[in-house]
């Protein structure tokens, strides 16, 4: 609020969402006709009410999240190339810092990963990336933990009868017990509305949310790799 | 009218009400939806926060003694389930400090209006507590004395927040050609609200 000025924040902003009496507006209107600061003011503040309606004024109008529009494919190869980078970056960086020991260390190393997204070459990316993890440690006689987060469209990840990667998930969890993969309750939730045969695979875990499980296990000190 | 008549019809009548005060509830999920995007910018926890609300809501009902003030109870439900969500990841930080980062993924990248966007990141580039009371002001349209409420914070704290946050929006939003992004959003629109 400015010094001195005879109209604080509170009753500008009153002004414009019409809340004042008729004598308090007739004075108000009285003096924003004179006084250029306060139509400034006036102004500046009516700009900002419209910029942050118009910010979101496209929300519950549009499909949220919005599908991916074609010719978007180099989004596909960008957030591939940016997992690889950040598995790699992690698995360097523990390289160097001397934790990959000859001998092996007692310490767990805990990475959760999330797929929000149907898409396969990226959920194909993302199981990729986590063998490879799973190898390298294994290798190397370190202890690591992974869980995977499927939540959103990512849940397709482990949809029976429809996943191109059943056989391989199966595979990769019953070679690396320590590989957990958990869907979000709230997604599957919302994808029986519309489909009431949509099934996951049996050994899948469920969390009630699969936002709410990553901020738990980024709070527990797990390390977080985003596609 | 026996007891037991005026019983049953009386039973009949709330449970009427609380039908109809239910079926209000849902219809308010579009609202609350978009005031949670606006705080959090990520699609898939704004779902799951209106949805906690509106269930909270429906579980509560009891509670709300004047229907009038729905909208206005329903926005308290939601701001402090944000605000759990807020104190889960971080314990310590005073809501005034913490600065959520806008999520770039690939839906927002993909959205062709650069103007939106940019005014979205300069939102979300806003303190938590700022960013609240700016979007219940300028979104909901509530008042200085319901926003704090709504945040459970003293008056000046949702006036020093607001006059904060304004000043903000307006100095990030001020570009490198030398104009407001409010002129250059005057200008496309031809001043349309």
């Amino acid at each position: 609020m400015e010094k001195n000025d005879k109209y604080t924040d509170e009753f500008i902003d009153r002004f414009l969402m019409e809340d004042l009496d008729d004598n308090e507006k007739s004075g108000f209107l009285r003096d924003l006709n004179n006084d250029e600061l306060l139509q400034k003011r006036v102004s500046q503040f009516e700009h900002c009410r419209q910029m942050v309606n118009f910010a979101y004024d496209d929300i519950n109008k549009k499909e949220n999240p919005p599908k991916n529009i074609s010719g978007h494919g180099q989004w596909k190869t960008l957030t591939a190339a940016s997992l690889l980078l950040l598995i790699g970056v992690f698995s360097g960086w523990m390289l160097k810092s001397g934790l990959f020991s000859q001998h092996a260390s007692s310490e767990t190393w805990r990475v959760v990963l999330h797929i929000n997204s149907n898409d396969t070459y990226l959920q194909n990316t993302l199981l990729d990336e986590t063998q490879r993890l799973l190898e390298t440690y294994r290798k190397n006689k370190q202890k690591l933990k992974v869980e995977i987060v499927a939540y959103g469209k990512g849940v397709s990840l482990v949809q029976l009868n429809k996943s191109p990667y059943i056989e391989r998930i199966n595979k990769l969890t019953k070679k690396n017990p320590n590989l957990a993969i958990v869907a979000c309750g709230r997604s599957l939730k919302r994808i029986r509305e519309n489909n009431t045969n949509f099934k996951i695979m049996p050994n899948i875990s469920i969390a009630p949310s699969g936002i709410r499980q990553i901020l738990k296990r980024q709070k527990q000190g797990w390390s977080y790799i985003r596609i | 009218m026996s007891l037991r008549l005026y019983r049953k019809k009386l039973l009949g009548a709330m449970t009427f009400r609380k039908k109809t005060l239910i079926a209000e509830i849902a219809k308010h999920r579009p609202r609350l939806y978009k005031l949670c995007f606006s705080w959090t910018h990520n699609y898939y926890l704004s779902e799951d926060l209106a949805q906690e609300t509106i269930t909270q809501a429906i579980n509560k009902i009891s509670s709300l003694k004047d229907p009038k003030a729905l909208p206005y109870w329903l926005s308290q439900i939601l701001s402090n389930k944000f605000r759990n969500f807020i104190k889960l990841s971080r314990d310590t930080d005073s809501i005034d400090d913490i600065i959520l980062s806008e999520q770039v993924t690939p839906e927002t990248l993909y959205h062709q209006d650069q103007l939106r966007i940019k005014i979205r990141q300069a939102i979300a580039s806003l303190p938590v507590g700022q960013r609240m009371a700016i979007t219940l002001a300028d979104l909901e349209g509530h008042s200085y004395i319901e926003i704090s409420e709504i945040l459970g914070t003293p008056i000046g704290t949702v006036m020093s927040r607001l006059s904060r946050a304004r000043k903000r929006l307006a100095a990030l939003l001020h570009d490198e050609a030398g104009q407001t992004t409010a002129n250059l959003y005057t200008q496309v629109f031809n001043g349309k609200k």
